[in-house]
């Protein structure tokens, strides 16, 4: 019985190793990782008891504590990564702006915006308040 | 006496390790981000219920019984906690689930509402 249940376990941690490896965002990875942990602990208590060695049961509840944190540390450094890279594209959008109202030069549009049509002729102020309305209207 | 006991934990143990299987086989096939979720946190807290309990019911009244209650309670603290926090982010993040046209204030800023 305590094989059976190891093989089930293992063959869990398997599956899990696959979504982890397979999954398409982030979180599917951070969701299998977690799996992987809490497997890995009932793992660890199963064997203790299949080699009847049963110190291993404080190496699980170690690894219990250290999968937790570790999942929330991984989540917190996602959420401040994702927090950086938007200031960082609010900070580069609005140079990009500045200087194209600056300079005259036409604001490069987004890929979402068909580029405007007679962008020669127009005169800089004109193109600089046309870019700071379609940046308002985008966000 | 002792056979039942053995007979007992043991189908424990297995049930316990078929719910884990469920689980991993639910976070490996689900279309979705939160359906995945869904299968392995539910999972989750019942299958380490079922496996520890199956392992207290073999060691008896123990030191050995009240490291596993240990192990089990901080599982059962800490699991929902991971998944809740895991659901939360990702959905803060952006994600939404397949399928789901937006927040009333999201399909009000792409135009859709009608």
């Amino acid at each position: 019985m305590l094989l059976v249940t190891a093989v089930a376990i293992l063959a869990t941690m398997a599956l899990a190793l696959a979504r982890a490896i397979l999954g398409p965002s982030v979180y599917d990875r951070v969701l299998a990782v977690n799996m992987f942990g809490t497997k890995t602990v009932l793992l660890l208590a199963v064997m203790a008891f299949a080699v009847g060695r049963t110190d291993f049961l404080d190496l699980a509840l170690a690894y219990a504590l250290i999968n937790f944190i570790g999942v929330l540390a991984v989540l917190w450094f996602v959420k401040d990564n994702q927090q950086h890279q938007q200031q960082h594209q609010q900070r580069r959008r609005a140079r990009r702006d500045a200087t194209a109202s600056a300079a005259g030069d036409p604001a490069p549009t987004g890929p979402s915006h068909p580029p405007a049509v007679q962008q020669d002729h127009l005169p800089a102020v004109a193109e600089g308040g046309s870019s700071v309305s379609k940046d308002a209207d985008k966000s | 006496m002792n056979g039942i006991l053995d007979i007992v934990s043991g189908l424990l143990m297995v049930s316990g390790a078929l719910f884990v299987l469920a689980g991993g086989i639910g976070a490996l096939r689900m279309p979705d981000f939160y359906t995945r979720i869904h299968g392995a946190s539910l999972t989750d807290s019942l299958g380490p219920v079922l496996v520890l309990g199956g392992l207290m019911l073999q060691s008896g009244l123990s030191l050995v019984t009240l490291k596993l209650a240990a192990v089990l309670l901080f599982l059962m603290i800490t699991s929902p906690t991971a998944s809740y926090a895991l659901a939360n982010a990702a959905l803060l993040s952006g994600l939404r689930p397949a399928g789901y046209a937006g927040t009333p204030g999201e399909q009000l800023e792409k135009g859709e509402r009608s």
